[in-house]
């Protein structure tokens, strides 16, 4: 697996999780954010915030800064570069099959 | 404010990663849907696929043009009209799940794909229960023809 492929997989796998999508949405909206922050908005509890902002940090998708006792999570755009060549990857594949069951269609309607 | 437009979008296109493109055949739904699931068919823009069991849990593999082996299992069909499955390339922590719909358009059929990822991990519990489910259902009409069978004896 290149790493290329392994970026995309540690992002995939960090968002696989639907709280997890919710959690890096509050942090992309209201970023720089902290987790007790975040847990006042969602059913879940801090302790579990801290968690998937764990597995959203290593997956490259958050950063964390420490601003005096506090820590607080931003998104980092670079995270998206792994997400936009898998769909720029996948988008493609699927004009190309697209183009050719087009051309398929064609023979079939001369056929009939 | 550019920073927090930035972080938005971001954010929310990592939240949502999928990928939809369409296309419109000049032929009826029925022949639409031929094209699509017929084995025969599919291998002429898809890939080489055995038989393909239209149904959850009915499981496929597709080598595709260049060779890429991708594994399928159908997850909805509703006949005609939808098809969802999940498929992954051998060896690929990645998978991906896709969603085809045919519809009529102006007399012709528009297909749409959309196709978004998903990690391995998290549809393998879904894929090997699908596959459970259809392993059973292939064993009770198995037996359900087994009884008829002796009934018929019977008679």
């Amino acid at each position: 697996m290149s790493a290329r492929d392994d970026a995309a997989r540690q992002v995939f796998a960090a968002l696989a999780d639907p709280t997890r999508g919710a959690i890096l949405r509050a942090v992309g909206q209201r970023g720089p954010i902290t987790a007790t922050a975040i847990a006042a908005d969602l059913p879940v509890t801090r302790q579990a915030v801290v968690k998937h902002l764990a597995a959203l940090e290593a997956a490259g998708l958050v950063e964390a800064t420490r601003q005096g006792r506090e820590v607080r999570f931003a998104i980092r755009p670079a995270a998206l570069d792994a997400a936009q060549r898998w769909m720029a990857g996948v988008g493609r594949a699927w004009e190309r099959r697209l183009a050719a069951l087009e051309q398929r269609s064609r023979r079939a309607r001369l056929e009939a | 404010m550019v920073g927090d437009i930035c972080n938005r979008k971001v954010a929310s296109t990592l939240a949502s990663v999928h990928v939809t493109r369409d296309v419109v055949l000049d032929v009826d739904l029925a022949t639409a849907w031929e094209l699509l699931t017929d084995p025969a068919e599919l291998a002429a823009w898809l890939g080489t696929v055995g038989d393909v069991p239209l149904r959850p849990g009915g499981a496929a593999t597709v080598v595709e043009p260049d060779g890429t082996v991708r594994h399928l299992v159908v997850e909805h069909v509703e006949d005609g009209r939808a098809l969802g499955f999940v498929w992954w390339a051998d060896g690929d922590e990645l998978a991906s799940r896709v969603a085809i719909t045919v519809e009529e358009h102006d007399g012709a059929s528009r297909v749409v794909v959309t196709e978004s990822a998903v990690a391995r991990a998290s549809i393998a519990g879904a894929t090997s229960r699908l596959r459970l489910g259809s392993a059973w259902d292939g064993r009770l009409l198995d037996l359900e023809l087994h009884s008829l069978s002796r009934t018929l004896v019977a008679v």
